[in-house]
């Protein structure tokens, strides 16, 4: 428990965000006044209270992928050899992925844990980031109408393609690291 | 965000229904992969969120459309690009800055660049959940790989309209 309390809040990348926070806070203090400060929280609230409620959630399914699904499955749909059908593969699966605009991160770590290569992966958040039917229908077309988000949608059919392709030349060059054996946590 | 959390919740209870009646020798390891994937969610996460979230009243709504007016051709889908990639601002509000400058008759070529680079890079969204789950080259390698999809939509979309 104190080791796992150690490895959280003595990260680096922690510091820097808690720094962020309190600069960025100062600034908004200085700039807007305090009433300022307090909305930008309580939408922060809002936020936690959506992470809280799927988080746990995401986490168990991604911890599902990472333990239980066969290797030999994931190697073979997401693989380095699974080439382009790796790459529609992962664009339906991310298009499919329900959950905010960036709860499915677990998910893909998961999958990386699991076997599958870097361009899916690029394909798959980008088919997430892009291609969700829910979102569309749940911000772009109540706000702006049906013929934006159309036009829009249809437009992004190919890219998580366009995006897996060229991670998969991109990586040739920019060398992925090594691939970590599965570290033991404890909790 | 409800129908998303009943979905995600169903297959958790029927997933894990199923693991505690067949496979219940794997719970500790399920449990142990949980905790450790969940560190993050408890420290880097948060305070990067509240940082990203300060970003919102330092860059109002009708700033952003006041940049953006006007814009249009080529020139104005280079222009909804690069505001894209900067643009801190939640869905919400980002959405209903684009309802603004439609009504003011911005190009719907232009609006699908700024929607795709706002959608792919928005870096006050992905970073503080990104980096910490995934590390430095998996963001750095989705950066690259989407630098040219806001210009390609934009290309395809005058291609429709």
């Amino acid at each position: 428990m104190k080791a796992a309390a150690r490895r959280i809040f003595g990260d680096t990348a922690f510091i820097v965000a808690v720094l962020a926070a309190i600069g960025l806070g100062t600034l908004v203090y200085i700039r807007l006044g305090g009433a300022a400060v307090w909305t930008a929280l309580r939408a922060d609230m809002r936020l936690f209270i959506e992470i809280g409620i799927l988080v746990p959630a995401v986490l168990l399914l991604s911890a599902f992928v990472q333990v239980m699904m066969p290797k030999s499955l994931i190697e073979r749909w997401l693989g380095a050899s699974s080439g382009f059908t790796g790459i529609v593969v992962a664009t339906l699966a991310g298009a499919l992925t329900p959950g905010g605009p960036f709860m499915a991160f677990p998910l893909v770590h998961a999958l990386y844990v699991a076997g599958a290569d870097w361009a899916p992966l690029i394909a798959y958040t980008t088919a997430w980031l892009l291609l969700s039917v829910m979102r569309t229908l749940l911000y772009e077309i109540p706000l702006i109408g049906v013929e934006l988000p159309t036009v829009r949608f249809v437009a992004c059919l190919v890219l998580p393609a366009v995006a897996g392709l060229s991670a998969r030349y991109i990586a040739r060059l920019y060398r992925p690291p090594p691939r970590k054996p599965e570290s033991g946590g404890e909790c | 965000m409800l129908t998303a959390s009943i979905v995600m919740w169903g297959m958790v209870v029927v997933i894990y229904g199923w693991i505690a009646l067949r496979r219940r020798d794997r719970l500790p390891r399920l449990f142990k992969v949980f905790c450790q994937q969940g560190e993050v969610f408890v420290g880097v996460v948060p305070a990067a969120l509240i940082a990203a979230g300060f970003l919102t009243p330092l860059v109002p709504g009708e700033m952003v459309a006041h940049w953006l007016g006007g814009t249009a051709g080529f020139r104005g889908i280079v222009i909804g690009m690069l505001a894209g990639w900067c643009i801190p601002l939640p869905p919400i509000i980002f959405f209903s800055v684009i309802a603004v400058l439609v009504k003011a008759g911005a190009g719907l070529p232009q609006m699908v660049a700024l929607i795709v680079a706002w959608n792919v890079f928005a870096l006050h969204r992905t970073f503080p959940m990104e980096l910490p789950v995934m590390g430095r080259y998996f963001v750095i390698l989705r950066l690259l790989s989407s630098m040219s999809l806001p210009l390609i939509a934009g290309g395809i979309a005058i291609l429709i309209v």
